[in-house]
């Protein structure tokens, strides 16, 4: 028996291991499935495919990336939808899709992050569209400001930049603005009652806060309801209540459709060019390669407007920065890696046109990838920044569009400059100072950064 | 030999589906030992049973709270740039679902909130004796029970809560208030109330104690005639018998007319509500129940509970709801009383309880009550808060309470318990005329 017995044993034995194998392949096969591939990207682009299937597997497949609670939870929510639909009194389809809606907003609120949020199809569609460079409404890039003052929690819709030629621009808006009120409504940016309750007020003044505030939510209009207002087209003029540092102002806005062009460009006397980058949508890194070959090769200097650019797609702006700066990568991007948390380069394949010094405007309206290229011109090309400020909005949301056309955007990680600084919430401080709204005619800001160009200009020829 | 071949080739089909399995929980056994491998085979058949009921059902259309909600959780989960909890998240995504319904009774209870719903039904909790309310965002204490520390502390039906311990409550679901309210037998807690017509906010301190089960109270309002008055408190499972009781004990004084007080009674047991009904409705349809699916069912008074015929009056307020209304609608519908006083809160609502995995639950609205002739009682408010039907059972004879009145004992100014009185003298009195002339 004992040298009959492993030639009976080894097939079974083989088996055994396949078998084993098996079970593991299968296993990675039903693990693997709903894990979404993380694109620490594109803010507003990377564009997932979806598959309603592959998220129910998970429920087959306990593991690292569903963890048996997981499941349980899953269970959970699928119990009380399925005891409504079943058990209540008023319940119709119809209300299935409201449910959901209202499932994910409420779980994307209670996230805390006003970045983080649920885009209704029609939302979704005019943030797509926004980022291909159409604008509806007053045509400005708006962003939500959340503020921590005396234990009160304050959001406030502020303007990032009005684009070229857009109705925002046109009445005046600036970048930082914060808009309290549309057409007379308050838009809610904080807990009145909170604020109430706060204010240490007592007896009959307590009350009579407490009613006013009811009344003021009551007549209030949520950050949603703003936001929709100011990206319908069909909208007719409104007046917004704006304040601008201490100052209150009332401002009338016409809303309309635009559509911006992302880089326009001249050639300016003293062979010193001129580009302007509006914004990074799709069409951007075409159309700076046309500007690049329109200004020639044999520029003496390079002015680069990034004033009033409210960012947009990470992509976009990596190519851009290809042609502009001689880099293996743009920025880093530190995203959650389980627990921990990792940076990684954004690389970029440079292949620079522009062999002249360079001056980049920058301006509070300078937001986001525009803040990450402004800073990798400076530290990677040597470009001076002129101007004031930047914005400081350094989190890089991704934009993850559902099957009926709805949409989520979540901040998957936050930007940081290849030498690990962090922007965000404080912005950019230029090199050189200087006022970047035109007075009399003359754009300050512009005058300066000729001037810095053409006295670099003599100091190299010295 | 032969044995031993027999017995090892058995063996082997059992080692390969054992390296099967060792195989498929290899990364549970590597994530959490072979506790958590063991946890995971469990509950395999769990899972397959739900993947296939999902399957199912997302066979019959996109299944949109579930998938939605699941894949925006695997985003959070995988990209999300902090790290989640999703036991929140799930739990946030659960009210926000519900809230799309725009039902306030039907609600998710986390499994500290729906532990602290079993101990309010069971009745042995440690507060001050009150029921409060949820009324336009405010907390309003809806009746403090007769004898318990908030009565005798002078808490009074109407107060609006303000602060608790001296800090604001404004904003505050009532289910958070009673938590902040309850706590360990013999303690104190100071409440800030606002009471209609002082301009003043009062402080009223109150010790907590063991709170019974409130119950039915008697009162002779006019010796001669013999007028007598029950008030129910609420419809808990020894109304009916104390009722009874009551009313006894007023039959002894020489009772001819009755009042039945359902004022500030916030309702409780539908079967408690049919059968105090049956104590005046011998024959007839106490409430309609309509189910989901349209159908409705009738509740019939029992035969044979009825007491004697008095004359009867209902008082009611705008704080009588759910089973007072039930009680007060099948006595208007049947013609066996008249109400008086303000329409009702407007409750027509039934609730189930549904206990969920983790020790949560969900209440869920399953029904409606409909008086016998109908009528659609619940009160119906739009996404924003609007009302869109005020619902709620109008009375006969509408009587508004006088703003003088300080307290459900203040008779002087009780104008609604006057017109009572004053209603049964006249239906007591006007047959003799009658017979006079």
């Amino acid at each position: 028996m004992n040298t009959y017995a492993p030639r009976r044993i080894l097939p079974w034995f083989v088996m055994a291991i396949i078998a084993f194998g098996t079970g593991w392949w299968l296993r990675q096969q039903l693990a693997a499935l709903p894990v979404a591939t993380a694109n620490p990207g594109a803010r507003v682009t990377s564009l997932q495919e979806y598959s309603p299937k592959q998220s129910y597997t998970m429920a087959l497949a306990p593991g690292d990336s569903a963890s048996p609670v997981s499941m349980d939870l899953m269970q959970l929510f699928y119990s009380v939808f399925k005891y409504v639909e079943k058990q209540h009194v008023d319940y119709t389809p119809e209300q299935a899709k409201p449910m959901a809606y209202g499932a994910v907003r409420a779980m994307l609120q209670s996230l805390n992050d006003p970045n983080t949020r649920f885009l209704e199809p029609e939302e979704a569609r005019l943030l797509q569209e926004a980022g291909k460079g159409t604008y509806y409404g007053i045509g400005a890039a708006l962003t939500v400001v959340r503020k921590v003052s005396q234990d009160v929690e304050r959001r406030e819709l502020t303007v990032i930049a009005p684009l070229p030629n857009s109705p925002a621009e046109k009445a005046g808006l600036q970048p930082g603005d914060v808009i309290t009120e549309i057409d007379g409504r308050w838009v809610i940016a904080y807990d009145p009652f909170r604020q109430v309750q706060r204010s240490g007020v007592r007896g009959s003044e307590l009350v009579k806060a407490l009613e006013d505030a009811r009344k003021r939510v009551m007549a209030g209009l949520d950050l949603r309801k703003a936001l929709n207002a100011l990206t319908n087209k069909d909208q007719a003029p409104m007046t917004l209540t704006v304040r601008r540092g201490n100052a209150t102002l009332k401002v009338k806005v016409t809303p309309g459709v635009l559509t911006v062009e992302p880089v326009t460009y001249r050639l300016m006397p003293g062979g010193v060019g001129y580009l302007r980058i509006a914004q990074f949508n799709t069409q951007t890194p075409d159309s700076l390669k046309r500007a690049l070959a329109g200004l020639g090769n044999n520029l003496r200097g390079l002015v680069i407007d990034l004033r009033n650019n409210p960012g947009g797609s990470l992509e976009a702006a990596a190519q851009a920065a290809a042609m502009l700066v001689k880099s293996p990568a743009l920025a880093l991007v530190e995203t959650r890696n389980g627990e921990s948390k990792r940076r990684q380069p954004v690389n970029i394949s440079a292949n620079p046109r522009v062999k002249a010094p360079m001056v980049v405007l920058v301006n509070h309206g300078t937001a986001n990838v525009a803040e990450v290229l402004a800073v990798a011109l400076r530290d990677k090309a040597e470009a001076k920044l002129v101007g004031e400020r930047t914005f400081g909005d350094g989190l890089v949301q991704t934009f993850i569009p559902l099957p009926d056309g709805s949409a989520v955007t979540i901040t998957t990680g936050k930007f940081f400059t290849l030498s690990g600084g962090d922007f965000h919430g404080k912005g950019v401080y230029p090199t050189v100072a200087a006022p970047t709204v035109p007075k009399q005619g003359h754009d300050l800001a512009l005058e300066k950064a000729v001037s810095l160009l053409s006295q670099q200009r003599t100091t190299t020829r010295a | 030999m032969q044995r031993k071949r027999f017995s090892f080739s058995g063996f082997i089909p059992l080692l390969v589906t054992f390296a099967f399995l060792a195989g498929f929980f290899y990364p549970d056994m590597k994530a959490g030992g072979v506790r958590r491998a063991l946890y995971a085979a469990q509950t395999v058949p769990q899972r397959v049973s739900l993947a296939l009921q999902i399957e199912q059902d997302t066979q019959q259309g996109y299944l949109w709270p579930v998938g939605l909600y699941w894949d925006v959780l695997s985003h959070l989960r995988n990209q999300y740039y902090q790290p989640v909890n999703e036991k929140q998240l799930t739990y946030a995504a659960i009210r926000g679902m519900l809230a799309a319904l725009h039902d306030p009774y039907t609600r998710f209870m986390d499994p500290t909130e729906y532990r602290s719903m079993q101990e309010d039904t069971r009745g042995d909790f440690f507060g001050i004796g009150a029921q409060l309310q949820e009324k336009d965002g405010q907390v309003i204490i809806y009746r403090p029970i007769e004898g318990s520390p908030a009565d005798k502390a002078g808490v009074k039906a109407g107060d609006v809560i303000v602060e608790v311990d001296r800090k604001p409550i404004t904003g505050m679901r009532v289910d958070d208030v009673v938590k902040k309210i309850r706590g360990p037998r013999g303690t104190k807690v100071e409440l800030t109330i606002r009471r209609k017509g002082q301009a003043k906010l009062l402080h009223i301190t109150i010790v907590r104690d063991l709170i019974t089960s409130p119950v039915a109270y008697a009162y002779m309002e006019d010796e001669k005639l013999g007028i007598g008055r029950v008030r129910l408190e609420q419809f808990n499972e020894k109304c009916d018998q104390l009722l009874v009781q009551k009313v006894r004990e007023l039959e002894a004084k020489g009772l001819r007319a009755l009042i039945l007080d359902l004022r500030y009674n916030p309702g409780g047991l539908l079967n408690v509500a049919v059968d105090v009904a049956s104590r005046f409705i011998d024959n007839g349809v106490v409430v309609l129940i309509q189910e989901k699916n349209g159908q409705v069912t009738k509740l019939f008074a029992e035969r044979g509970r009825a007491l004697k015929p008095y004359p009867l009056v209902v008082l009611v307020n705008e704080w009588s709801a759910s089973a007072s209304e039930i009680v007060a609608g099948a006595i208007r519908d049947n013609k066996r009383g008249v109400i008086i006083g303000e329409t009702t809160f407007g409750k027509g609502l039934v609730q189930t309880i549904f206990q969920l995995q983790d020790n949560s639950a969900v209440a869920i609205t399953t029904a409606k009550y409909l008086t016998p002739s109908g009528y659609d009682l619940n009160r119906k408010v739009d996404p924003d808060g609007k009302e869109i039907k005020r619902g709620g059972i109008q009375p006969d004879i509408v009587v508004k309470q006088s703003e003088e009145m300080t307290d459900i004992d203040d008779r002087a100014h009780d104008v609604q318990l006057q017109k009572a009185v004053e209603y049964l003298r006249e239906k007591l009195t006007a047959p003799r005329v009658a017979s006079s002339q």
